[in-house]
């Protein structure tokens, strides 16, 4: 197990609204994990609390076997890749100048990346059909290169679990499932993936591990196939909202009611 | 592409350099670029005046405005880039108003040269210093929490200052106290220049090897994290060194504005924004900027001018014209 995850309390400073409540879940290597709720159910918080941004007030995290919050920002780096969800660049930095930033958890006070970095660096844009934009600023390219750009930055990090705050947010269609496709040859390659999203559909895509986060703070976990059901959907979107199969693609689809 | 900023890098220095013996030839009494040379190599070229002029006054002023330019311009770059805000300046923490006050109650105490300019560091530290435990007392570190205290902090500081300039003798005190906060070079001299060169360079040091880390902060604190950055400490660092930086400069030549804010925008428009690059670049523009407004100022008009007035006249539309070359970017 990369994460376990016991019973875990959240609530912030000065609010009475407990946002996380006794969740739980165990997260192997390889795995995906699709994180579903409502808006405002607390799904970026429990990925602050998984990346060690946020403590919470009750229960443990083992990551990688060790306890969360004994372990200081880098080590926790070198295992866990976060991309918070409101990612606003305020610097043109150039692309590549942006992804080599991924080794910083290997570098002291001091450190620079060396001229190895960067190759490795130019290597894994070519890899994911990039190496292109390596001279172009940060703040000109599109959302979806952007997109590209960040998992380039995770994957200079090596770590061994990616937490991703709503990765298809702002993308276009063809965008965002392209990006569920490098998620999933992500996880193949034996990184632990977790994910938010609103659309149910892509937990369905991704066939790996779900679990929908309600209002009151309870997450439901499991096999994505189990977890998502008509009567679980409706209930924490508050939505009459049917599964169908589609005979033509072979695969379930979550389809929300006629106006 | 890392060779084209150590390529502009260099250029910089060169430009800077033959601009120093320019600078250093040219005034109401000028002094040929030969002469200039067997000067600064202890050579006597038979002439007392020139030799005076060069040694005596122009390179203390010289160096002033190199180490006073310098340090605005990467303290201004640093805390643009660790506030993730392209509009900060290095006055922005209170650092200046604060000196300004300590070297107003120097002033205003009679008191000697060397004396004003300890209150003024020490006036500036403690303007920080109040800026940083206000957020603390709040229980929020967030960037817009330390902004917010900045203002807080200078404009409490801004009516101090005006309590003393009213309190201030009109006829010696006063014009001393707003000679001191437009800024000025004339009366730079070469101890006070050393004085302060020390703790600067360290200081300055410390911020070029950290370039990298100042690249990550610049993400914003939660990414920065995310990356295995120790927000507080590398964030308290940076502050306490550009700090010194704004401080040092305060020291030298009192306050000078708009070179911290328009100098690291000039350097990210010339050599792009990675910090390794432009902390270097924004240091050697900052210098070249300052010498050549001070030596604009003892040249034109037969009194001096304040140099603040000039960076200011140059500055601002400057700035405006870098945000509208830049306003694609500032969204």
């Amino acid at each position: 197990m990369i994460y376990k995850l016991s019973d875990i309390d959240f609530t912030y400073p000065g609010s009475t609204r407990q946002i996380l409540k006794k969740v739980s879940f165990d997260l192997a290597e390889g795995q995906i994990m699709e994180i579903l709720g409502p808006n405002g159910a607390g799904k970026s918080t429990l990925l602050n609390c998984m990346a060690g941004l946020l403590k919470p007030h009750a229960g443990t995290i083992e990551l990688d076997g060790r306890d969360l919050s004994k372990m200081s920002p880098k080590e926790i780096a070198s295992l866990v890749a976060y991309v918070p969800q409101n990612h606003t660049p305020s610097f043109g930095y150039r692309v590549k100048d942006f992804v080599i930033m991924g080794v910083a958890p290997k570098l002291g006070i001091f450190g620079k990346p060396s001229a190895e970095d960067e190759k490795n660096c130019m290597e894994v844009l070519e890899e994911l059909g990039i190496d292109h934009l390596a001279e172009r600023s940060y703040l000109e390219i599109s959302g979806g290169e952007r997109q590209q750009a960040m998992i380039a930055r995770e994957l200079v990090q090596d770590p061994k679990v990616i937490l991703f705050d709503e990765p298809t947010a702002h993308l276009d269609y063809g965008n965002q499932h392209r990006m569920l496709k490098l998620i999933r040859s992500m996880s193949r390659k034996g990184y632990a993936v977790v994910i938010t999203t609103h659309n149910p559909d892509h937990a369905l895509l991704l066939k790996d591990r779900a679990g929908i986060l309600d209002k009151e703070g309870h997450m439901t976990c499991g096999p994505s196939e189990e977890i998502i059901t008509e009567e679980s959907l409706s209930k924490v979107y508050d939505c009459d909202l049917r599964l169908v199969h589609i005979e033509e693609m072979d695969r379930r689809a979550c389809v929300a009611p006629k106006l | 592409m890392k060779k084209k900023g150590i390529a502009v890098n260099i250029v910089l220095l060169i430009v800077l350099a033959i601009l120093v013996i320019a600078c250093l030839c040219v005034g109401k009494y000028s002094v040929s670029v030969a002469d200039c040379f067997r000067i600064l190599s202890g050579q006597d070229t038979g002439n007392a005046m020139d030799s005076k002029v060069i040694l005596g006054v122009r390179l203390p002023r010289v160096l002033a405005t190199l180490v006073v330019g310098a340090a605005l311009a990467l303290s201004g770059a640093v805390y643009q880039g660790i506030f993730k805000n392209p509009l900060v300046s290095p006055e922005f923490l209170g650092v200046s108003t604060g000196a300004c006050i300590g070297a107003a109650v120097g002033i205003l105490l009679s008191m000697g040269g060397t004396m004003i300019q300890i209150l003024a560091f020490l006036g500036g530290l403690a303007a920080v210093t109040l800026t940083l435990l206000i957020p603390k007392a709040v229980k929020s570190t967030s960037n817009i929490m330390l902004v917010l205290s900045g203002i807080i902090v200078a404009g409490a500081m801004s009516s101090i200052l005006g309590f003393i300039k009213y309190i201030a003798d009109p006829e010696t005190q006063l014009a001393a106290i707003t000679y001191w906060q437009l800024g000025s070079f004339a009366d730079a001299e070469m101890t006070n220049v050393l004085g302060v060169l020390p703790l600067t360079i360290a200081a300055a040091v410390i911020l070029l090897g950290m370039s990298f880390w100042i690249n990550i902060m610049s993400m914003g604190e939660q990414e920065a994290s995310s990356l295995g950055a120790n927000v507080p400490i590398l964030r308290g660092v940076c502050i306490v060194c550009a700090t010194i930086l704004t401080a040092g400069a305060v020291c030298i030549s009192g306050t000078i504005g708009w070179v911290g804010l328009v100098i690291p925008h000039f350097g990210r428009m010339l050599i792009g924004s990675d910090n390794r690059k432009l902390l270097p670049a924004a240091c050697t523009l900052g210098a070249i900027f300052m010498l050549l407004v001070d030596t604009v100022t003892r040249m034109i008009g037969p009194a001096e001018m304040p140099v603040s007035i000039l960076t200011g006249l140059i500055g601002a539309p400057f700035n405006a014209w870098l945000l509208y070359r830049q306003r694609m970017n500032l969204r």
